[in-house]
């Protein structure tokens, strides 16, 4: 071989060997990222003799992957056949235009993977669309069209997986606009510009108007304007046509369940005189979503019942929904579990700390929920001195 | 003559230099109030929904808190204003600047540490297990007792975890936290398990009542303020001192509790 045929050769060789680690680098490059390793081969099932149960999660702020899990495994274990999840806006779409799905992505996947059925609160507005305000709630009217895209693109992309998507949250208080009056028609046209995109989106996504914040507040109130006048005054305006259920807040304070309701006073049972209004508009083939409730049980707290309150009111709550609530869906108990314990009030709603210890009345709901023998009573009888 | 006024002289540096010093560590110790409280006044955030900690009474502000809070007042030499507002408000009033200072049964939360500064605790509402007089064992949690709590609290929990971990003790839940007491004190429970604030005001309507106890959690609170500037927390911190020390701290939580 002489020296000129051995050079090209090698120069062959050479690139050769470039042409295998490019062509190695693109076989790489066009691999899928696997699926998370935490997901179950098989989804599972929910177990529950009450489909309506449902638990309010916050994972949206979760950084550890194996708690979002744990807490879907939990709401699964609890017999909670569905939870209400908070996707915001500002995470998705920090750029706009760019949409990372990576946070919504990893709880949807474990949510399908539990057997859960999502109902999605989209809210939170990124800085670019709030025109510099310090609030996240703050919504210009200039950014409906943002949000509504960004509802669409939601709606799409999850169109096998969330078919609920609430739009906002407690709109009439004025906290959740940034602390600006409430204003119904603002509302109005939120709710029908995201209707839209939604439907083009996905045609079966029900969308749910809300959710509406327990509140005595009168119209010309600066912090909020109560239920009553803000659903009439949402009809009034022909929003009916853009909303297929409704979303209610319906804690009960300091009073059991069954306690009577009336505009004057704010109780578990508030949701039945929204129902009414419903009715009355001829909208009662809409279902209603109640998706936050509950009693606070903080040793101190002015808002707080006792544990033990707390504990049989819940039950009795589901228990009292299941006999003459047919028009709920689903009634959804705010809150599993916060990412980390606030030390405060706040902990007096929640079924498990922080660390994933269940509290008492977690024990007993998933008895109730899975049908399992309940103890009559919980507690002893007040202790006598002896005669 | 000149000899002398030299040596007047050098004693008069010797004396001052090391007292300017002393004066100037003092103050840089203790914190200038002009620049921790800017306005003249320190403006003080309070969550009146947890009797006795503060709650409205006859439209004004009352309990263990703001009478604090005024003693804090009084320790640092200025006038107070007090603002009411809820848990959600707190941190970010005072990350406004709205306030300067959160006195609100508020416990050191490690997610915000890094702005936020804590003083010493004022006041620990713990849990303790409670035996008669004279009968604490040891490690009473390893011993087989028969142990009152309030059913679904966090003495439900402490309870769980014990036996969880092998405690051979028995568990008797009652509705409220004073029958947990009073199984205890008529001799239907070994002992009981109850926070701080509970056992104070239990203890106070049985004057007569003898037992003993040991804490089993700790649940501090705090002042919580920013940490800039750092003479707020010199200020209050040594304020507070202050207050222990000469047991007017003391006196404030038992006018209340």
């Amino acid at each position: 071989m002489s020296f000129r045929s051995s050079a090209m050769l090698q120069t062959v060789r050479a690139w050769l060997r470039l042409l295998g680690l490019v062509l190695v680098m693109l076989a790489l490059a066009a691999i899928k990222p696997p699926k998370s390793s935490l997901l179950p081969a098989q989804p599972h099932t929910v177990e529950t003799g009450n489909e309506q149960i449902c638990v309010h999660t916050l994972l949206e702020n979760e950084v550890e992957e194996s708690k979002i899990l744990r807490s879907l495994q939990l709401v699964r274990e609890l017999g909670a056949a569905s939870i209400v999840q908070f996707f915001p806006w500002a995470y998705v779409e920090a750029k706009p235009g760019q949409y990372n799905w990576d946070g919504v992505e990893r709880i949807v996947q474990h949510a399908r993977a539990q057997g859960l059925r999502i109902i999605a609160r989209l809210g939170l507005v990124p800085p670019w669309a709030n025109e510099g305000e310090a609030t996240l709630n703050t919504l210009p009217d200039s950014a409906f069209g943002a949000f509504a895209a960004y509802a669409g693109a939601f709606a799409g992309r999850y169109a096998a997986v969330v078919e609920h998507i609430i739009i906002w949250n407690e709109p009439n208080l004025s906290f959740e606009w940034g602390y600006a009056p409430v204003d119904v028609s603002r509302y109005a046209r939120l709710l029908e510009a995201s209707h839209a995109a939604i439907k083009a989106a996905n045609p079966q996504a029900q969308v749910l108007a809300g959710a509406l914040a327990p509140t005595l507040e009168p119209a010309a109130s600066a912090s909020g304007m109560n239920e009553r006048d803000f659903l009439l005054a949402l009809y009034a305006l022909g929003a009916a046509a853009h909303f297929d259920a409704l979303a209610v807040h319906s804690y009960g304070f300091l009073v059991p369940p069954e306690a009577a309701p009336g505009w004057d006073r704010l109780n578990f049972r508030r949701a039945e005189l929204l129902r009414d209004i419903m009715s009355a508009q001829g909208d009662e083939d809409k279902t209603v979503f109640i998706t936050e409730f509950g009693w606070n049980d903080h040793s101190r707290w002015r808002g707080a019942v006792r544990p033990s309150q707390r504990s049989a009111y819940t039950i009795r709550a589901f228990q009292y929904a299941a006999q003459h609530w047919d028009w709920v869906e689903s009634l959804c108990l705010w809150a599993l579990r916060f990412p980390a314990d606030t030390l405060n009030s706040p902990d007096g709603y929640t079924l498990y700390n922080a660390a994933f210890t269940p509290k008492a009345i977690a024990l007993e709901l998933q008895a109730y929920a899975r049908g399992w023998e309940r103890a009559e009573r919980h507690w002893l009888p007040p202790p006598r001195a002896s005669a | 003559m000149s000899r002398i006024r030299a040596l007047v002289a050098r004693g008069l540096v010797a004396l001052l230099v090391p007292a300017l010093t002393l004066a100037i560590a003092r103050h840089y110790q203790a914190g200038d109030p002009a620049i921790a409280f800017p306005g003249g006044q320190i403006r003080i955030a309070i969550d009146a929904s947890q009797a006795p900690f503060a709650f409205i009474e006859n439209g004004e502000l009352q309990g263990l808190e703001v009478d604090i809070a005024r003693a804090l007042g009084r320790e640092i030499g200025l006038p107070l204003q007090l603002v009411n507002m809820g848990y959600y408000e707190l941190y970010d009033a005072l990350q406004s600047g709205q306030v300067q200072l959160l006195i609100a049964a508020l416990r050191r939360d490690p997610a915000r540490t890094d702005w936020v500064r804590y003083s010493r605790g004022y006041f620990d509402n713990g849990y303790r297990i409670l035996m008669p007089a004279g009968t604490m064992a040891t490690q009473p949690v390893k011993t087989e007792l028969d142990i009152a709590f309030e059913y679904a609290s966090a003495a439900d929990m402490i309870m769980r975890s014990w036996q969880g971990d092998g405690s051979p003790s028995q568990a008797m839940p009652y509705e409220l936290p004073e029958y947990a007491l009073d199984a205890l004190r008529l001799g239907h429970a070994d002992a009981a398990l109850v926070d701080a604030v509970t056992l104070r005001s239990y203890a106070r309507k049985h004057p007569g009542w003898a037992f003993t106890s040991r804490q089993v959690s700790s649940d501090v609170y705090r002042v919580a303020l920013s940490r800039v500037p750092p003479d707020t927390w010199k200020l209050v911190e040594s304020a507070l001192s202050r207050l222990k020390h000469s047991g007017e701290l003391a006196r404030i939580v038992d006018a209340w509790l």
